[in-house]
């Protein structure tokens, strides 16, 4: 049987960076991937929270 | 329980790898992961990476420059996903 | 739940106490760290008032703020000058660690 997909948070504290981009396209291929940046300000902290816990794995960068 | 705990160490490696010793002084399985860089070398990190091994820490690296366990980025991306914490530094 | 939260740039205040209020407000509990150029903030009054607030502990890396020369008049009591050990037990005590 297929085990679940892991649920991985990435939070980018300051931007991209080559290796968060090389480690989030490498771990999308078998996981649950979000990715939110933080200065985009695209979610709030509400949201943010929320997402942390929702996550199996949260990673920030 | 024991918490699997990764350190990745980019840029500033003292810090890193002294957090990383401090990791090992509650219930927590450490793993550091030397990024790219080729670790310096000075008594302070020397010490560090001791101290990791005498507290059965693994250290590895993408970079063939280090002389620890060789791991490509991409097997790296996958192993972190075991981790219970993983903490780029 | 808990969220640990390592500080280790003095880059990010909004963002620390955005997602501290946040999360105290949603009833989980919040373990705060300072590390490295982190332990800067400690100067700034509006991140020494997170102290205050129910359901958060505070603590910092002694030997950073040191090093880096910072003062320690007017921090609070209730955010404990500590070691790595501190970290270390968040980390292992945390349900999710992020690092600011």
């Amino acid at each position: 049987m297929k085990g679940k997909s892991k649920m991985i948070l990435h939070i980018l504290n300051d931007g991209p960076t080559v290796l968060s981009d090389k480690i989030i396209a490498v771990q999308a291929e078998k996981s649950v991937v979000k990715v939110i940046d933080l200065i985009k300000k695209s979610e709030s902290y509400e949201n943010i929270v929320d997402e942390i816990f929702f996550h199996d794995l949260v990673i920030s960068w | 329980m024991t918490k699997k705990v990764a350190v990745l160490v980019r840029d500033r490696q003292h810090e890193a790898l002294r957090m990383a010793v401090g990791l090992t002084l509650a219930d927590n399985s450490v793993s550091v992961f030397v990024m790219d860089t080729r670790l310096a070398s000075d008594k302070n990190i020397e010490m560090s990476v001791e101290t990791l091994g005498d507290m059965n820490a693994k250290i590895y690296s993408n970079n063939p420059e280090n002389k620890f366990t060789q791991m490509a980025t991409e097997e790296i991306a996958q192993a972190l996903t075991e981790y219970d914490i993983v903490i780029p530094y | 739940m808990k969220l640990g939260i390592l500080i280790n740039t003095d880059r990010h205040l909004s963002d620390i106490i955005g997602i501290t209020k946040a999360a105290l407000s949603k009833g989980h509990e919040v373990i705060i760290f300072n590390m490295d150029e982190g332990t800067r903030l400690l100067g700034n009054s509006s991140f020494r008032e997170l102290c205050s607030m129910y359901g958060i502990r505070m603590s910092f890396c002694d030997y950073n703020a040191k090093g880096l020369g910072v003062s320690k008049e007017g921090i609070p009591d209730e955010i404990v000058c500590g070691s790595q050990l501190n970290n270390a037990e968040m980390i292992h005590e945390a349900d999710r660690v992020i690092v600011l």
